[in-house]
C-alpha cells in the first residue's frame, strides 16, 4: 500500500495554525497549554505528554493513531493496519465509556477500550492482546523519550509600574523558579529585573502597569514582560546605542526579543536550563 | 529587613558594605551614600552580602568611579557570580581606578 510521506507534529500544527490564522499564544490557549509549551512543540524542542494527544488529535482533525504516526510512535504498518484506528479517541461516534470515563492517563483509558471491545465482541480476543501489546510498546517509549523535566508552571502578574516593580517581579520569579539551579535563577532574576526597568522607564505613564509572564517548560525558562506604549518596542543592546540592561539580556539569555501584540509592547527571554538531575559540565 | 543597607566602614578605612539589594529602588541610598564618601586614597564596597545588583546599581557605581577621578582606587570585593559577570560585561572590570576582588 503506498502511503503519504509522514508529516511531523510540527509541521502539523504549524499547518492547522495557518489554516485557522491564528497566534502561536491562541493555538496555546485553545490547546490549553502555556504559550511555552506550544511554541516548544512547533519547535520540535518538546513533545506533548499523552494525556494531550487525544485534544491535540481532534484539534488538528486527525485520528489519534495518525498522531502518533506523526509523533514517530507507531510504524506505517501498524497504523495502516488500521487496528488502532479503530479504538481511537476523540473520534465522532467513539465516545466510549471507557475513553471518556475516570481514567485521565491515556494509556489506561486505551487499555480500558481494549478490554470493553474485546468484551463486547467488537475485536477478538488475540487482536485485543496484539493492541495491549502495542500500547505497552508505546507506553515504554514514550517514557523513554521524556526522562525528566522541570515542572510546568506558569504566573501571569500586572505590576503598578513604580521603581518598586522590578523587586515584585523578582519576588514572583523566585517563587516559580524556587527548583532550578541557583545560577540560572540569579540570571533570570538580573535579566527580568532590567525588563521590568526599562518598562517602567520607558513606559507610558497611563495605563502605567508593567504585564509579567514567567514560564517554566521543560528545559526553558521564559520571561516576557510587557507595556501599554503606544510606540513599537525598539529594545537594544549598548552595541547598537541601546542600554545596558539590554546588554546582559543579550549577552546572558539564550533567546530574546521583542514585538507588538494587540497594542502591546513585550520583551522577552529564554534560558535554557541543565535537566534535573544532570551533572554540570 | 530593609531591601538595602548601607553601613559605612569604621575610619580610617574607606568604605562601605552593601547589604540586600540594589536596584530602582534602593540606588537613590548608595548615590546619597557616596556623597559622603570623599577624600584621597583607597575605597572599598564590601559586596559580600549584596545579593542583588541589576544596571541601576552598577551605573551608580560606575559615576561614582569616574568622579573619584585619580584620587585612588575602587575596589569591589566579593561580588557574587553573576554580578561579576554583568560587571565584565558592563566594562566595569577595565574601568581605569577600578579593582574587583
Amino acid at each position: 500500500m503506498a502511503s503519504a510521506p509522514v508529516v511531523s507534529l510540527a509541521e502539523r500544527l504549524k499547518q492547522r495554525r495557518d489554516e485557522l490564522g491564528i497566534s502561536q499564544s491562541q493555538a496555546a490557549r485553545e490547546l490549553d497549554v502555556a504559550r511555552t509549551a506550544y511554541r516548544l512543540w512547533e519547535m520540535e524542542a518538546a513533545k506533548p505528554a499523552p494525556d494531550r494527544w487525544r485534544l491535540i488529535a481532534s484539534w488538528l482533525g486527525v485520528s489519534v493513531t495518525t498522531m502518533l504516526l506523526a509523533e514517530d510512535l507507531v510504524s506505517e504498518d501498524e497504523a495502516a493496519v488500521g487496528e488502532i484506528v479503530a479504538f481511537d479517541f476523540g473520534l465522532p461516534g467513539r465516545t466510549s465509556t471507557a475513553a471518556a470515563g475516570e481514567a485521565k492517563d491515556f494509556f489506561a483509558q486505551a487499555r480500558n477500550l481494549i478490554a470493553e471491545g474485546a468484551e463486547s465482541g467488537d475485536i477478538t480476543s488475540e487482536h485485543a492482546q496484539d493492541l495491549t501489546f502495542l500500547v505497552e510498546r508505546i507506553e515504554k517509549e514514550r517514557s523513554k523519550m521524556q526522562t525528566s523535566a522541570w515542572e510546568a508552571t506558569e504566573l501571569r502578574k500586572t505590576l503598578p509600574a513604580t521603581k518598586h516593580a522590578p523587586k515584585a517581579a523578582r519576588d514572583a520569579l523566585s517563587f516559580v523558579g524556587a527548583d532550578i539551579p541557583e545560577e540560572q535563577l540569579q540570571t533570570a532574576l538580573l535579566l527580568a529585573s532590567e525588563l521590568v526597568t526599562n518598562s517602567v522607564v520607558h513606559g507610558p505613564s497611563d495605563p502605567s502597569t508593567v504585564g509579567l509572564v514567567i514560564g517554566v517548560e521543560r528545559n526553558v525558562l521564559r520571561v516576557e514582560v510587557s507595556d501599554g506604549s503606544p510606540h513599537a518596542p525598539t529594545p537594544k543592546p549598548q552595541s547598537e546605542g541601546g542600554g545596558l540592561g539590554l546588554t546582559f539580556v543579550a549577552e546572558m539569555a539564550s533567546r530574546w526579543g521583542s514585538g507588538r501584540d494587540a497594542g502591546v509592547n513585550v520583551t522577552w527571554f529564554e534560558l535554557d536550563l541543565p535537566l534535573p538531575g544532570a551533572t554540570p559540565d | 529587613m530593609e531591601p538595602l543597607t548601607i553601613t559605612p566602614f569604621v575610619p580610617p578605612q574607606q568604605g562601605l558594605r552593601l547589604i540586600g539589594e540594589l536596584d530602582m529602588a534602593t540606588v537613590t541610598q548608595l548615590e546619597t551614600a557616596f556623597e559622603s564618601v570623599s577624600g584621597d586614597g583607597p575605597v572599598t564596597l564590601d559586596l559580600a552580602q549584596l545579593t542583588f545588583i541589576d544596571s541601576s546599581g552598577l551605573h551608580a557605581i560606575m559615576d561614582f568611579a569616574r568622579s573619584r577621578n585619580g584620587s585612588g582606587p575602587l575596589i569591589l570585593a566579593s561580588p557574587s557570580a553573576t554580578a561579576k559577570r554583568a560587571m565584565e560585561i558592563a566594562g566595569l572590570e577595565g574601568q581605569s581606578g577600578v579593582e574587583i576582588s
